[in-house]
């Protein structure tokens, strides 16, 4: 392990009286992963901004960059001193192409010379052992590329640090792996990493060192080889925590909520078909890109499917658009928290009121805020939503909250299908909890819910019965007490036909 | 900072402040400007630009930006008084024929930006030059004279010896208009699609239908805008309410509506439109040049972008 390249010691910074972190100590070494973990609002992106100079610390923080300390870092000097921070939604150019990103920091001269700039990053993407069109433009290659194209501009620049804020949050398994073996070689090429993460397995297998964040203290950090799974959920939330499972214990139905038959959309999937019974959740994994979310768009309606049927409580209902979907008692909580959910800018108690504002009106027929506001308190309490203020602007709420206040939307539609798309995807252990409770809740009054998820324990835990798709196809469904990871991730990858077991 | 970030969430009350202020520095250094009879005039140069910012209010809102307003308004005086002046069609005739074909002209934009997604700028830079075409084929670029006793009445005549009736038709448009912007489902509506439009399809808002309500709605105040400017000239010319685009887009933006669309209210907008008329009449009771006002205005809009900037940073 080589010497320690950053570390800051008593570093504070409060917001407007409100104290985020609180004399936290930390270090990295050259050539180490040093993971960071903590809830929601523990203070790690925090952290992150000052180390990348785009928030000032309190006074009598200390921050040493190579040993010297640094009292006024600024952003352009953070990344001077080859601190690269990539953070979630990845900030790359997506008209530019794979090699001009690359090489962005390294046109200094007015005249771009192309053939150079190739060369450069070629040279870098060998060895980093990755092969990619260097053409192409960024915008249409995936994610998980794009975030192997922010490493080897990292790489180019001939970072020392570099910062990745849950890098694999929009990855699938295949491209996880490769992100590991390309974390190895970056660490022997003496770079130090921090990593930020909420899934406990990736911090387990990258890290050498783990810090631990709650609250604004720092409350742990040792050699990863010194927690376990449970250890580490226990020092991030401070309680005793399970994932515990929460299958159906209402026994077994046999009365059909929903049903779809032999539903086609070309080219995301074909001939799907199942069911799912009272009381019961049905879980729908598969890697990312097998069609699970473009079969919950087409069941509520966003998009055309070439055939299919779709039945609730027996009766067969037709679906042109998401109002029809909703009319008819489908509700479907996006993927995308962000670009698909929030209204940024809009107060909670508007967020939770959008699908049923028909509700909201007074005598006159024009939108009583009062209702909004009953609406949403009702809903705070019922989630325990926090802060408990209908009219905070939502952007200014917490990643599980806004979660929250998103299935406030839904449930105030009084759905008989609720479709809920990776709805734990970044949100901390304590919100993830409760959200499993609240869907256990919903099926158990008679909800049918499909959950759709990368996170296979949840899945595990959650679901009654499982769907694997794969490419489009479902290859898999089983009872899930029968299934196992191993099984359900060796179908995601390789299965074909339709096994049931 | 915390007082700044107060202050930023009253931006109306700021606002109108402001506007009090103007009012009474004005009072003070110019003998003219505190009569009954310029009080009025005032009020009666705040509805061109007052009927234009609501059209263009409402547009940005959505996401959208109407640049079309100013060729369909100029359209629209140009059938009026092609209608009354030289057909010499009864005044609800004109005005209802008129109506019509500011409802088509706003169902060309709507389905432009609505059905078929064109960006709404691009759209409407093509209407706007279409409209504007038109008006020139109709009226052969010249001023059509449209002289009807009756017709005077809505852009020249007083109630009560006094208050101009073009001011009451805007007072009694832009409540009309805050309550639906602010009150109404499809105002909700607008709002959100202009804040997050994937997410509005998430939760079931149908795009087509309110953006298509969105720019019938700007049609229509072009519509009432045109009526007064009709009545006032007492005729229709093809580039007469032209300079009103660009000045209501301003007023709007200096009223808080966000140019990105989703936020801002109506109220603020029309507070921009007092500003800026304020300044102009003031000035001109002061002796000042029109290209002096110009250059006023300009600082105080600057002015309140780099201030709201400021605290948008804090």
């Amino acid at each position: 392990m080589g010497n320690v390249i950053l570390e800051v010691k008593n570093l504070s910074k409060t917001y407007s009286g409100i104290t985020v972190l609180n004399s936290v100590s930390f270090n990295l070494r050259a050539g180490e992963v040093h993971a960071l973990v903590g809830e929601n609002g523990a203070g790690k992106s925090t952290m992150i901004k000052i180390i990348a100079g785009v928030e000032k610390p309190d006074e009598g923080s200390e921050i040493y960059i190579n040993g010297k300390r640094e009292t006024r870092l600024t952003a352009a000097r953070s990344i001077q001193l080859g601190i690269t921070v990539i953070y979630q939604d990845i900030s790359l150019f997506p008209n530019l192409t794979v090699a001009e990103n690359i090489c962005i920091e390294k046109n200094k001269l007015f005249i771009v010379n192309r053939k150079e700039m190739k060369r450069i990053a070629q040279e870098t993407l060998d060895t980093m052992g990755v092969k990619l069109d260097l053409d192409a433009k960024l915008g249409d290659i995936s994610i998980g590329k794009q975030q192997l194209v922010a490493i080897a501009r990292a790489i180019t620049f001939k970072s020392k640090v570099i910062v990745m804020d849950e890098p694999t949050a929009a990855l699938s398994k295949a491209e996880v792996e490769m992100l590991y073996k390309i974390i190895k070689t970056v660490k022997d090429k003496g770079i130090g990493i921090i990593y930020i993460s909420h899934k406990l397995d990736e911090v387990f297998a990258v890290a050498d060192r783990i810090s631990i964040l709650r609250d604004g203290y720092m409350v742990a950090c040792d050699d990863a080889e010194k927690f376990d799974n449970q250890k580490l959920i226990n020092l991030m939330v401070g309680r005793e925590l399970r994932f515990v499972s929460m299958q159906n214990e209402e026994g077994e139905s046999e009365e059909t909520v929903f049903e779809v038959r032999n539903m086609t959309c070309e080219p995301y999937f074909r001939n799907v078909s199942f069911k799912i019974n009272k009381y019961e959740i049905l879980g729908l994994t598969g890697l990312v890109g097998a069609g699970r979310s473009e079969l919950a768009q087409a069941i509520f309606g966003m998009m055309k499917p070439q055939s299919g049927e779709i039945f609730i409580n027996g009766k067969k209902v037709y679906i042109k658009s998401p109002e029809d979907a909703i009319s008819k008692g489908i509700g479907y909580l996006p993927e995308d928290r962000r670009k698909q959910g929030l209204f940024q800018g809009h107060s909670m108690a508007c967020n939770i009121s959008t699908v049923t504002i028909s509700r909201h009106l007074n005598k006159l027929g024009l939108i009583s805020k009062k209702k909004e506001l009953q609406t949403a308190l009702a809903n705070i309490n019922k989630l325990s939503i926090r802060p408990n203020l209908p009219t905070i602007n939502i952007e200014n709420m917490s990643g599980g909250n806004q979660q929250k206040a998103l299935f406030s939307r839904w449930l105030e539609t009084n759905p008989k299908v609720l479709i809920v798309d990776e709805p734990t995807s970044g949100i901390d252990v304590g919100a993830k909890l409760e959200i499993h409770k609240l869907l256990r809740q919903l099926a158990k009054s008679g909800v049918a819910v499909i959950l759709i998820s990368s996170d296979l324990p949840e899945i595990l835990a959650i679901a009654d019965r499982i769907l694997v798709m794969r490419k489009g196809d479902i290859v898999y469904e089983t009872v899930a007490v029968n299934a196992t990871q191993e099984k359900v991730i060796e179908k995601g990858l390789m299965g074909s036909g339709r096994e049931i077991g | 900072m915390i007082k700044l970030n107060k202050m930023a969430n009253n931006n109306e009350m700021i606002l109108a402040l402001f506007a009090l202020f103007l009012f009474i520095g004005f009072s003070f250094s110019s003998p003219y400007f505190f009569r009954l009879g310029n009080l009025m005039q005032l009020t009666a140069q705040l509805v061109e630009l007052g009927l234009m910012t609501l059209a263009m209010s409402a547009s940005i809102i959505s996401g959208g930006m109407d640049l079309s307003i100013g060729a369909m308004a100029s359209l629209f005086t140009v059938l009026l008084a092609t209608f009354m002046g030289t057909m010499g069609l009864p005044m609800w005739i004109a005005i209802f024929i008129t109506f019509v074909a500011s409802l088509l002209c706003g169902m060309l934009n709507g389905f432009l930006c609505g059905h078929l997604k064109v960006n709404a700028m691009l759209a409407t830079l093509g209407t706007q030059a279409l409209f504007s075409g038109l008006g020139l084929v109709i009226s052969k670029g010249v001023t059509i004279q449209c002289i009807n006793e009756k017709f005077f009445f809505f852009g020249q005549g007083r109630i009560a010896g006094h208050l101009p009736f073009q001011t009451v038709i805007l007072v009694i448009t832009a409540v009309f208009s805050v309550i639906l912007i602010s009150k109404t489902r499809w105002g909700r509506r607008i709002y959100l699609i202009g804040s997050n439009n994937e997410a509005a399809k998430f939760a079931g808002i149908n795009y087509k239908s309110n953006i298509m309500l969105v720019y019938i709605f700007s049609a229509i105040m072009s519509f009432i805008c045109a009526i007064v400017i009709t009545s006032r000239i007492s005729g229709g010319r093809a580039d007469v309410a032209d300079p009103l685009v660009l000045q209501s887009v301003s007023a709007s933006v200096f009223g808080g509506i966000a140019i990105t669309g989703g936020s801002g209210n109506i109220l603020g907008a029309m507070i921009g439109v007092i500003v800026f008329t304020l300044v102009s009449n003031g000035m001109n009771m002061m002796g000042a040049s029109q290209f002096l006002q110009q250059v006023i205005i300009g600082s105080i809009l600057l002015l309140v972008l780099m201030f709201r900037q400021l605290i948008k940073r804090q």
